[in-house]
């Protein structure tokens, strides 16, 4: 019941902003008007997809403490993204009007190269990225309505998608994003408050561990199950790889003016930090229902987060309203890279092939349905497999990471960085991690920290190695306004 | 370029200790101290933030904050704390996001000067293509 209120509020709040969509501007940057409050929600909601409230749960029970290392850098990476990637952006926006990441690439570098290979990155990534949160979603609503079969699941989660995020766009997204917020902390303070009291009670978490026998133990070690390199690779990857992530990037460029960015890590901060305590008393609750034995009825370890409810004896409240964010959580994800996909299909790539973009909303909608249709196809394949959303996740996460983060980190404020040297980071990036997928498949996030690494490494050589060319005048105060 | 080369150089350092504490349990306790030294010194490497000796400062009082809440996460993990709570999460939740939260945010707030109006005019109506 909660669920199917808060989905249908989602909608209409979508479709309440889709009256007021009348411009290509409204559609890609929500007519950039947005204020601290605004922005620094829209980007906690949509960073924060099934991966946290569903996938967190069930990856602590599995690996203990080690799943902590994806979670912990929320504490600064607030500050890191407006200080070094953001304010970049920002000024870019205020200053060349930048409507998506490839366009404001184009501006930084000149040329065509980095700004495809960007939309090559975005599109591909919001589709797999789109996916994933339509499988979860449909994973959640049959764990609460075993009569719903998975793939009515996808459909209905789907067609609600489409019904607000199609017509409004980002200014749609946003709206949406804020009610979404909201909710996501909410549950999540709700949930934290309940799980204290299972963690808190005897034998608690240390005591529940150490009678589960010696195999259990080192699930509380600090870096859990997990080998130490695995556990720092997270931790680097969840830090490092926030800057690439255009879920959150492109926030930026529809910032009412750069002066808002000041209160901006604050509350993007508090948001995550709160929403993520989701995963810190679910994951422990469920570390000890499962060394108690009663958590053995899960079917899926991305079903743990609501069994845990079921196995504590939560209030139906609480289950609904974690239900509730489940889905908060995954359309202000999905929302948003449907947008972005649409946005790089629509006009990112027609432009760095050298053709003009048509004007108008109908094409970028009609991209719209394309990269939809796409995902589903994703996510119908991500149910047949069965593989685990925080895994699928972190690889989504870490090929924006590898594309967009070392030219975001460095190469909208080091001036020698050259556009042929974003170029090659990016395709290193993406190559990188491409092959190591396929030679060590499902082995994150190993393959995609090295490949992170190699494409730091190819920004840095190629832009010493390749001649220094004055910037333009605009781009140069830009870079240092 | 000496500070994108800090930048990277510290954290592969960190990198190159963890893969060794793969090979002994024994070292991995120092994970997150190394963890917490690595992302305080990219931090005042300047890579990704501090320019100036107050941020500095921030920088050297994150890397504080981080290593007691690693100190709480990973050596007292068996203790309980208020609300009987495991100290580990209580390490967890005010040394490494709270406090570094407060720290990061209120330094940003404080040091970010965004441009005026006028320069930003100025900008705008500058060559937009070299």
């Amino acid at each position: 019941m909660i669920p199917s209120l808060a989905l249908l509020a989602m909608v209409a709040v979508g479709l309440l902003a889709a009256r007021r969509t009348r411009s290509t501007e409204d559609y890609l940057v929500a007519g950039r008007r947005l204020g601290a409050v605004r922005a620094g929600l829209s980007v906690a909601a949509s960073a924060f997809s099934g991966f946290v409230f569903l996938g967190g749960a069930g990856l602590t029970a599995e690996v203990g403490a080690g799943s902590l290392f994806i979670i912990v850098p929320a504490g600064f990476t607030a500050a890191l993204l407006c200080r070094t990637a953001g304010r970049r952006l920002a000024l870019i926006a205020a200053v060349a009007g930048a409507r998506t990441l490839p366009e404001a690439i184009r501006f930084r570098f000149g040329g065509r190269a980095a700004e495809a290979l960007a939309a090559v990155a975005i599109l591909g990534g919001s589709i797999v990225y789109l996916g994933v949160q339509l499988a979860a979603l449909a994973r959640a609503a049959s764990f609460f309505q075993p009569q719903i079969a998975p793939g009515w699941a996808l459909l209905l989660g789907f067609g609600a998608l489409m019904a607000y995020g199609l017509a409004g766009g980002m200014l749609a997204s946003v709206n949406t994003d804020v009610l979404q917020a909201v909710i996501m902390v909410a549950a999540a303070v709700a949930a934290f408050a309940w799980a204290a009291g299972v963690l808190s009670a005897p034998p608690g978490l240390v005591g529940a561990v150490a009678d589960a026998g010696p195999g259990a133990a080192s699930l509380l070690d600090p870096v859990g199950v997990l080998g130490a390199s695995t556990g720092f690779g997270l931790l680097l990857l969840f830090s490092v790889g926030t800057l690439g992530q255009p879920h959150m990037l492109h926030k930026f460029l529809m910032l009412r003016s750069p002066a808002t960015l000041r209160l901006l890590p604050a509350v993007i901060g508090t948001a995550q930090g709160l929403s993520l305590l989701v995963w810190i008393g679910l994951g422990g609750a469920a570390v000890i229902l499962a060394a108690t034995g009663a958590l053995d009825a899960v079917r899926h370890t991305d079903e743990t987060a609501l069994a845990v409810f079921a196995a504590g004896g939560a209030p139906a409240v609480l289950t609904g309203l974690v239900a509730a964010a489940v889905v908060s959580a995954v359309l202000s994800t999905a929302d948003a890279f449907l947008n972005l996909g649409a946005a790089a299909l629509a006009r990112d790539l027609p432009r760095a092939l050298g053709i003009a973009p048509r004007p108008g909303l109908r094409p970028v909608r009609l991209a719209g349905l394309l990269t939809g249709v796409a995902a589903l196809a994703v996510a119908g394949a991500h149910l047949a497999g069965g593989g685990l959303i925080a895994w699928l996740g972190t690889l989504g996460f870490g090929a924006f990471a590898a594309a967009l983060a070392p030219t975001m980190a460095l190469g909208l404020s080091w001036k020698r960085v050259t556009g042929a040297a974003a170029a090659a980071s990016m395709g290193v990036g993406l190559g990188a991690l491409l092959l190591l997928e396929v030679l060590r498949p499902n082995a994150a996030p190993g393959p995609a920290v090295l490949a992170l690494g190699a494409a730091f490494l190819t920004l840095v050589v190629v832009s010493l190695l390749t001649p220094r060319r004055p910037l333009p005048d605009q781009v140069r105060l830009a870079m240092t306004l | 370029m000496l500070r994108p080369a800090a930048g990277l150089a510290v954290p592969a350092a960190a990198a190159a200790l963890f893969l060794a504490a793969d090979h002994a349990a024994a070292v991995a306790w120092i994970g997150p101290f190394g963890v917490a030294a690595a992302l305080g010194a990219m931090w005042l490497a300047g890579t990704f933030g501090c320019r100036r000796w107050r941020e500095g400062v921030v920088a050297a009082l994150l890397v504080a904050c981080l290593a007691m809440g690693g100190l709480a996460a990973a050596g007292r993990i068996d203790a309980a704390g208020p609300l009987g709570l495991p100290v580990a999460v209580w390490g967890l939740l005010g040394g490494v996001w709270i406090l570094p939260l407060v720290l990061t945010s209120a330094s940003f707030a404080v040091f970010f000067r965004p441009p005026d109006a006028a320069a930003l005019k100025r900008a705008q109506e500058r060559e937009p293509t070299g």
